[in-house]
């Protein structure tokens, strides 16, 4: 009898040491993850919370507003898959060239969820046009960001975001100063301005399409002190127009974005408009920057348009010469790059 | 022929001309429009905008809508169906594959658009005709199926096209041009395509007769002495062509041919021989009211096509009720 | 004119409808054909008009071969008259009547003064000019089975081929439009071949009776032949398989079961 108790008891010890070690180990681990090392949780752009743990070294970014982004917020280094056509990007070639061999994952379109996985990112980043396959993501445990950067607030929401997500904090903050800095100054510039240039602004598809109200293009020609022709279109976004309305609006001066698929000299030589103030006086004009990235849309480098317009508009209120040297000091600070004047729409 | 509803309705496609000509965004008066034509009028950017803008867009509908109605009404008489509209064999679908295409894969240039549109719907019908082949028995059931099939086939194409299409860009311009708009119309436009249409459209008013008797089915026709394969194919080519014409030119423009001969059907019971012009001014004047409203009713240019849709649906309300009160 | 048959016949899929037919119709002559209903009186016609597409054997017009004729050429010596149907193009009757000179027409020609003049006339030679700016599909069956005629007749063909054209028609019409038929039969001199289902009828008005069954022509009586009568009554009752008698009153014959 004394045999089997003391049997037990060894038993039960050993058993007690064996659970202790098991979980003295469990929760070696645990503490060794837990040490040094931080988790974030953030907001995204569609108002889901986000746990990122770690330090962020491995960035998918499926979008190009984000991707450009990150060469500002240097974390170009830690981009390790980029959205299609890349090789379409001036900006990439100029001052990113690495983009170009980047696996490419995504496009407006879809997002090849697999082929992420595969580069062991610790963050995706999406848009907003993609957020279905953001359960795919959750499912493989992938912190995905998701980004919604269409308009003047958002695209300020979407810079801070993105510098909480990579860790880059301050130069997010020191971005978005410098916006608000910029669209603060024009503002004072062209608050009393009295005489407006009316302005109208093309689309990419089709010369006799602009911009409507809602939009940001609206904005930007209103801060830069000029008149939007197309201001009163509430509805929807890039809308059609007939020529004759063109003639009725007569603007002083028309603008065609960077990535108009059609030649400003068709525009110059069609029949149909020679009697336009702003062509008879030859003012149409390519929106910058061809060579960079679109100015006429929020993109990182964007605020540098609202520079470029006021100086168009109101050379005597902002020269040209003062436009050349914030614009070449904004992208030396933030992207580390010397533009040349062709690029920056001159 | 009724000479009288030759000239009323004549008379009525003057009328809408003439407003085509006053209305718009920048409004002309008639005493405008008569010191324009005089050549005494002062604005000379209300010259241009006569000349360059309102007129050539005018003239490019009038033609537009003649053409596609005239096809509508060959396409029922041939078809011996008054629900058949000029796309059964496909040819605005095949346009559509092809302006897409030229919009997403080759860069969306307007004379590569339109020779695209044009091709791709004449293809498109070409091969609808060649699959007809395989139903020996009739002709017609075939045509139709076959009409089908590519109809099919075509919107496939052309979704798979739209995925692969730049949302930022393409798609605008894709579903734009799906739905049709004369706001591009220019003196070129209109000069390119009106001889090809003239010609077309006498070619088919000297084969009217021979029409006529293709509405009497294959077997009555053969026993008059009609070579139906033959004209059939002659009339259905042709036909087409009228349709790829317009459509490569102002995108997809719907109703119009389907409708017309059904309008010119409320007020002049005759065939075709006896319609034939009637049938093409009745197209004219339709797509001249449709294109006012579509550049009128708001500040944005309307796709043509909605304004036709909802035409189209009021009046087969107009002829359902009015079906139905016979019947009774 | 004359239109022979030689050796035809006619399968679908698997059933034989015509069994190696030969005959011959003459210009002078009106045939009536006989049989029952889905034996193949219809594709009869088809085949002698040429609108049969898996026919073996050979059929001739005035002793060419139609496969080496155009449609044309065909239809200057043989015309058509279909079965009446209820759903009809609307044509002017007098427009109607002018499609019969197509076969006269080149590609891009119309028909000309002098066509619709002689449309107008044969409209009031067969007392239907009343009609003339009428609608097709608002007249009635008989009427238009009259305007079919006046079509014919502008085809300028010396044989026409009739399917069922009193099978639409009143009791009252059938003998009115037989009577017309016949009128211009000899007046225009066409050859007729027409299908019916009533034999008091053929034996009323024709020259010649054929009788199909079973894919075969089982009968060719003449009226002009002996026992004419007698032979029509035995052939007939081979034809319904059942007794067929006969009855005459006022030099009138009525066939009956």
């Amino acid at each position: 009898m004394i045999h089997l108790r003391k049997r037990v008891i060894s038993a039960m010890m050993a058993l007690v040491m064996v659970l202790t070690i098991l979980t003295g180990c469990a929760n070696n681990q645990k503490s060794e993850t837990n040490s040094g090392e931080e988790s974030i949780v953030v907001t995204d752009q569609i108002g889901r919370e986000v746990k990122i743990e770690g330090e962020v070294k491995n960035i998918v970014s499926s979008y190009y507003l984000s991707s450009s982004l990150l060469i500002a917020l240097g974390k170009k280094d830690n981009v390790v898959g980029i959205e299609l056509k890349a090789d379409t990007r001036g900006i990439y070639k100029k001052v990113a060239p690495e983009f170009l061999d980047l696996p490419g994952v995504g496009s407006g379109k879809g997002i090849n969820v697999e082929q992420v996985a595969k580069l062991d990112p610790d963050v995706v980043i999406i848009p907003k046009k993609l957020k279905d396959s953001v359960e795919q993501f959750e499912q493989l445990n992938i912190p995905v960001v998701v980004i919604d950067p269409e308009t003047l607030d958002n695209f300020i929401d979407f810079v801070e975001l993105m510098g909480k997500v990579v860790g880059a904090e301050e130069r997010s903050k020191a971005l978005i100063e410098e916006y608000e800095r910029i669209f603060e100054e024009v503002r004072e510039l062209t608050k009393d301005v009295k005489d407006r240039p009316t302005v109208y602004l093309s689309s990419g598809s089709d010369f006799l399409r602009t911009c409507t109200s809602k939009m940001y293009q609206n904005e930007l020609i209103d801060i830069a002190g000029g008149k939007n022709v197309s201001s009163d279109l509430q509805d929807g976004y890039w809308q059609a127009i007939s020529a004759e309305q063109l003639v009725s609006w007569n603007p002083e001066k028309i603008f065609t974005v960077s990535y108009a698929e059609y030649a400003n000299e068709d525009i110059v030589n069609d029949v149909r408009f020679k009697d336009i103030e702003a062509i008879k006086n030859g003012e149409i004009k390519t929106f910058p920057s061809k060579l960079l990235e679109p100015w006429d849309y929020p993109t990182p480098s964007s605020i540098l348009g609202v520079l470029w317009l006021t100086s168009q508009l109101h050379p005597e209120l902002y020269s040209e010469e003062d436009y050349v040297k914030e614009a070449k000091n904004f992208y030396k600070t933030y992207f580390n790059m010397d533009v040349t004047e062709e690029e920056l729409g001159l | 022929m009724n000479k009288k509803k030759f000239w009323i309705v004549l008379f009525i496609l003057i009328i809408c001309v003439i407003f085509s000509a006053c209305l718009g965004r920048y409004t002309l008066s008639l005493k405008d429009i008569f010191s324009i034509l005089v050549g005494n009028h002062t604005s000379e950017v209300e010259v241009n905008l006569f000349y360059n803008i309102r007129l050539s867009r005018t003239f490019l509908v009038v033609i537009s809508g003649g053409a596609l109605a005239l096809s509508g009404s060959i396409f029922q008489t041939i078809f011996r169906n008054p629900l058949v509209s000029p796309d059964v064999l496909g040819v605005s679908s095949g346009c559509s594959v092809g302006a897409v295409l030229s919009i997403v894969l080759l860069g969306g240039g307007v004379i590569i658009t339109q020779s695209m549109t044009f091709l791709f719907g004449v293809m498109v019908v070409l091969f609808s005709i060649f699959l007809s082949r395989f139903v020996k028995n009739d002709r017609i059931l075939g045509l139709v199926l076959a009409g089908i099939v590519m109809g099919s086939i075509a919107s496939s194409i052309i979704m798979m096209l739209k995925l692969v299409a730049d949302p930022n860009s393409h798609l605008q311009a894709i579903e734009f041009w799906l739905m049709g708009g004369f706001n591009n119309a220019t003196w070129s436009q209109f000069n390119i395509i009106f001889l090809p249409i003239m010609l077309i459209t006498v070619i088919l008013y000297l084969l009217r007769y021979k029409i006529n008797i293709m509405s009497l089915g294959d077997e009555e026709a053969k026993s008059l002495g009609l070579n139906v394969k033959v004209v059939r194919i002659i009339v259905i080519l042709l036909a087409t062509l009228l349709v790829a014409l317009v459509v490569s030119f102002a995108g997809v423009v719907s109703w119009v041919g389907l409708l017309s001969p059904h309008i010119v059907k409320m007020y002049s019971k005759d065939d075709i021989v006896n319609n034939f012009s009637l049938s093409f001014l009745t197209g004219s004047i339709l797509l001249i009211v449709s294109d006012v409203l579509a550049r009128t009713l708001f500040t944005i240019e309307l796709p043509i096509s909605i304004v036709t849709s909802f035409i189209g649906a009021i009046f087969l309300i107009i002829l359902l009720i009015k079906n139905k009160r016979e019947a009774l | 004119m004359s239109i022979r048959l030689e050796n035809v016949s006619v399968k679908f899929s698997d059933r034989t409808i015509l069994n190696n037919l030969s005959i011959e119709l003459l210009e002078n002559e009106i045939t009536f054909l006989l049989g029952v209903n889905g034996v193949g009186k219809t594709t009869l016609i088809r085949t002698i008009m040429g609108f049969e597409k898996k026919v073996c054997g050979k059929i001739y017009y005035n002793d060419i071969d139609i496969d080496k004729m155009t449609y044309k050429e065909r239809s200057k010596m043989v015309a058509y008259i279909p079965q009446i149907i209820e759903r009809r193009s609307s044509f002017r009757a007098l427009d109607f009547v002018c499609m019969g000179k197509n076969n006269d027409l080149s590609i891009f020609s119309k028909p000309s003064k002098k066509d619709i003049e002689l449309a107008k006339n044969i409209l009031e030679k067969l007392n239907i000019g009343y009609l003339e700016n009428s609608y097709i599909d608002k007249i009635s069956g008989g009427e238009l089975q009259i305007v079919y005629l006046a079509r014919t007749y502008m085809q300028n063909a010396s044989y026409m081929v009739l399917d069922e054209p009193t099978a639409s028609l009143d009791f009252s019409r059938q003998n009115d439009f037989l009577d017309i038929l016949e009128n211009f039969s000899k007046n225009y001199g066409y050859g007729c071949f027409l299908s019916t289902h009533n034999p008091n009828l053929a034996y009323e008005y024709a020259d010649r009776i054929l009788m199909i069954k079973n894919g075969n022509i089982f009968s060719d009586l003449k009226r002009t032949q002996t026992n004419y009568k007698d032979e029509l009554k035995k052939s007939l009752t081979n034809l319904y398989e059942k007794e067929v008698k006969v009855i005459t009153d006022d030099n009138k014959s009525l066939f009956y079961i």
